[in-house]
């Protein structure tokens, strides 16, 4: 210890008290004209955590008052160096008053994070408040330096992000003695900031936000209001894409945290995406368990919301690539693991790009439960289609419960000038996977001239009806039970196991087995224009594959039925086309004598064409020398015989030369 | 018991024919060629010029032809009509499906260049590193995989189904799966064995 004659020095080697213990300890003591002057170094100085120690510590007060009550610095500098806060320079003021327990002290130029933070805090007895704030703060030095005071889980979940960007913060807390905090509040805007996970799941790019944060304790019960608005940049989270710069988004909620039963309540919670969608909810549970859940999604433009809400969800599904437009709704509400839903449709129009199908004018609601609670289905549309087929307005009534559908009344659908009335119409879907419906019904006759027209066919004449005893769809497979019958050329079609897979798939494939039965020829000739032919015709057609509605396979022979009574006569237009079908030169019959003759009778015809693999391989009514008889002639001369020679027909030749018989217009006889 | 000797001599033989004529090989080298002939159709020719096959390529190829062989000269010797087995790659489903494929590939073509997608080794595509997709064209380019993998997926059961052979869509797949690697440009990823790696 030494006295000058203005100053008091006083060093200590080594000095402890309480938790904090300093090395090389220093003061000089200065007289002034304000007072008294502190100068105070140490070469380290060990403090409670979480600061620990500090190093190379200068302290100096220009105006110290020291008053039995009380000690004041108005004017403080204080420098140290410290492992995480590194060099500091700070400014500050302080004032005690011992005996009262009151203590303020005020810090600027506080360098935290290479931020310079403002802090002030007033400690009275047990009670305390502290402000701190920064005009900017970088996000990347802040969360490096908040990691060493996070838990090891928060540190690698925080070390496993790229983080970047600049926050403008202010916080003010109050609280009792050192652990209790009663009140904080947080006001924060954020701009350019840049997150990323290792895997690119969760990134925002350049954006702008504001966060406000209130909590107030009450004895562990934590209150607590949050508001927050993001304007700029871009987001991305799996699968969903928001560009908040056009669309902004911002949410209100509050709600209480139990700290020590975990339990978390958002009473009130508004998230709104510009005009794109509001949503409502309501939330108690904890983090990995759901009590009570509800959600409200106000009326919203449905095109908007499926472009950012559904779509990114349902790729690689049918609904993936649909135009929309009309209005929605939802109301979801779910306790514990049971769910139910209402979704509501206004004036909703649906067209599948690829045109495979489409509604119109889609009112009501559709309803879902997953346990017993019953929810109603009501449904009413205009029109609709499915691929080329166009289907009338109609309404369906269902019930739902335990995740099954049943349909309550008869639901009739129009189909071009017929009708499919279904009776029953049961839906089941478990889980994500594994949704199976089947159902029952009838078909009342479909003209076939509206078929075709819609088909692009050459027009028909005829019925399709049938009973549909029972019609299932199981993991992307349809099948249809029973038989469909088609009333076609006077004569009768069956349709039998018919299968459909992967329906709206990328090809779909239908598989049947077809019988016809006493078709009249000369209206299948008329109407094909192939030349006339009279008589009947049976068919069978078997292990039918169409793939992208194409047929691709199928083993089919058509021929006279045996005993068949009617008149037998074929012309020469037909003689010719059904010769070059055979893979003949056209135009035998004009170059010879039989060319006088208008028409031939015949025994029997037919045709068989075993079509795999894009090729066809024919035959006939009868083996014949070198080739097979596709019309061996009879009764009456003049007779005729045609001899098909070509037993492997190129499949698209075929179709090729059958659609340029039905143009050409026929041998000319001179 | 001659009788006995006699019958159950012809009833292993005729087993021994029904066994042989219903395993009809795969025809190994004729997928490869199919394959070949799809994917210059729908990659273009901006592909890599064609790399003769790997070793291993060549020595499973050495072996297949071999069993073929064998198993031609049975089939010869007992049923000529199980003998031949081609593989048929013109349908209308398949060509359609091609043409799709093909029209996409202008849309996936830079994706596949800057490393964002990948040809995995079951013959299909994935996002292989998102982070170089731009954040707006994510979903679009998810969206472009999950088609490109439906047609693919499709197209290989397809040819299996053309050919009358449906349990050879595997073999299928897998002979495709090798074909679109050695068939890529270089600088595009794809899997093997489990890793990433560039060409």
């Amino acid at each position: 210890m030494s006295f000058g004659s203005d100053s008091l020095t006083l060093s200590i080697g080594q000095w402890a008290f309480k938790d904090i213990q300093a090395q090389n300890l220093k003061f000089d003591v200065l007289l002034t004209t304000q007072g008294l002057g502190l100068t105070a170094k140490a070469d380290s100085i060990n403090l409670a955590l979480p600061i620990g120690r500090i190093n190379n510590v200068n302290l100096q007060c220009d105006e110290l008052v020291l008053l039995t009550q009380q000690f004041s610095c108005n004017s403080g500098q204080m420098a140290f160096q410290h492992q995480e806060l590194g060099q500091q320079n700070l400014a500050f003021t302080i004032m005690g008053q011992p005996d009262d327990e009151k203590y303020q002290l005020a810090i600027k130029d506080l360098s935290l994070a290479s931020a310079s933070f403002t802090v002030n805090v007033s400690i009275e007895k047990n009670n305390w408040t502290l402000t701190a704030d920064t005009s900017s703060a970088l996000l990347t030095p802040l969360a490096r330096f908040l990691s060493p005071y996070l838990s090891d889980k928060h540190v690698q979940l925080l070390t496993s992000w790229s983080i970047d960007g600049e926050v403008k913060l202010a916080v003010a807390m109050d609280g009792q003695r050192a652990d209790t905090l009663k009140n904080l509040n947080l006001k924060l805007t954020a701009t350019g900031i840049n997150l990323s996970d290792t895997t690119g799941q969760y990134v925002t790019e350049n954006v702008a936000s504001a966060l406000l944060l209130n909590l107030v304790n009450d004895n562990q019960d934590w209150q607590w209001q949050t508001e927050l608005s993001i304007d700029k940049g871009q987001g991305y989270g799996e699968p969903v894409f928001i560009d908040f710069s056009t669309a902004p988004m911002t949410l209100l909620a509050e709600g209480q945290w139990q700290q020590n039963t975990g339990k978390i309540v958002v009473s009130n919670a508004t998230i709104k995406h510009n005009n794109i969608a509001q949503l409502e909810g309501h939330f108690s549970g904890s983090v990995d368990h759901i009590e009570q859940l509800s959600l409200d999604l106000k009326q919203a433009d449905i095109a908007q919301l499926y472009q950012t809400w559904l779509q990114p969800f349902i790729m690689g599904t049918a609904l993936d690539n649909i135009e929309l437009a009309g209005e929605v709704d939802l109301k979801f509400h779910q306790q514990a693991d049971n769910y139910h839903l209402t979704l509501g449709l206004n004036q909703v129009f649906i067209d599948d790009a690829d045109g495979r199908f489409g509604v119109d004018d889609l009112s009501g609601n559709v309803g879902w439960a997953n346990y017993t609670h019953p929810v109603q289905t009501e449904l009413q549309w205009k029109g609709g289609y499915v691929y080329a087929i166009p289907l009338g307005a109609s309404h369906i009534k269902a019930q739902i419960t335990s995740s099954s559908l049943d349909l309550i009344d008869l639901w009739r659908l129009p189909v071009l000038d017929g009708e499919l009335q279904v009776n029953t119409f049961s839906l089941k879907r478990p889980g994500e996977e594994g949704t199976t419906w089947s159902f029952d019904g009838l078909l009342t006759p479909i003209s076939m001239e509206s078929l075709s027209t819609a088909l692009k066919w050459p027009l028909l004449h005829g019925k399709l009806s049938g009973v549909i005893p029972n019609v299932s769809y199981v993991d992307q497979h349809i099948q249809v039970d029973g038989a469909l019958m088609v009333k076609l050329f006077d004569g009768t079609t069956v349709i039998r196991n018919l299968r459909l897979d992967k329906p709206f798939g990328a090809l779909p494939q239908l598989y049947a087995n077809v019988d016809l039965l006493g078709l009249d020829l000369e209206t299948l000739t008329q109407t094909f224009d192939f030349g006339k032919i009279t008589g009947k015709l049976n068919g069978k057609m078997t292990n039918l594959r169409l793939s992208n509605w194409q047929p691709v396979e199928f083993d089919a022979s058509f021929s006279t039925p045996e005993g068949d009574k009617s008149r037998r006569r074929i012309s020469q237009k037909a003689v010719d086309n059904l010769s070059q079908i055979g893979g003949g030169a056209g135009g035998v019959l004009s170059r010879s004598f039989l060319r006088f003759f208008e028409d031939f009778s015949y025994q029997r015809l037919g045709l068989k064409c075993k079509l795999t693999n894009e090729v066809c391989e024919m035959s006939g009514v009868g083996e014949a020398e070198q080739g097979y008889y596709i019309v061996k002639g009879g009764g009456l001369p003049p007779r005729i015989n045609v001899v098909g020679y070509t037993r492997r027909v190129n499949w698209p030749d075929l179709i090729e030369r059958l659609k340029a018989v039905s143009k050409s217009s026929g041998p000319v006889v001179k | 018991m001659k009788i006995f000797k006699w019958l159950t001599g012809s009833v292993t033989g005729l087993m021994l024919v029904s066994c042989v004529t219903i395993n009809i090989y795969f025809p190994a080298a004729a997928a490869e060629k199919a394959a070949d002939r799809i994917i210059e159709d729908v990659w273009g020719s901006e592909t890599a010029p064609k790399e003769s096959s790997t070793p291993e390529d060549q020595s499973q190829f050495k072996q297949d032809q071999q069993n073929s062989m064998a198993l031609a000269m049975l089939n010869w010797l007992i049923s000529p009509a199980a003998a031949e087995a081609n593989l048929n790659i013109s349908s209308p489903a398949i060509n359609a499906i091609q043409a799709k494929m093909k029209a996409r590939h202008n849309s996936l073509s830079p994706h596949y260049a800057s490393g964002a997608v990948g040809l995995t080794d079951k013959g299909l595509i994935t996002i292989r590193d998102a982070k170089v997709i731009a954040l707006k064209d994510r979903n679009t380019v998810k969206s472009l995989v999950a088609d490109e993998n439906k047609d693919r997926n499709a197209l290989y059961a397809e040819i299996a189904r053309a050919n009358g052979h449906p349990e050879w869509q595997a073999d299928i797949q897998a002979t495709f799966a090798r074909r679109w690697i050695s068939n890529a440009s270089s600088g595009w990823w794809y899997q093997s064995s489990g890793n990433w790696q560039q060409k």
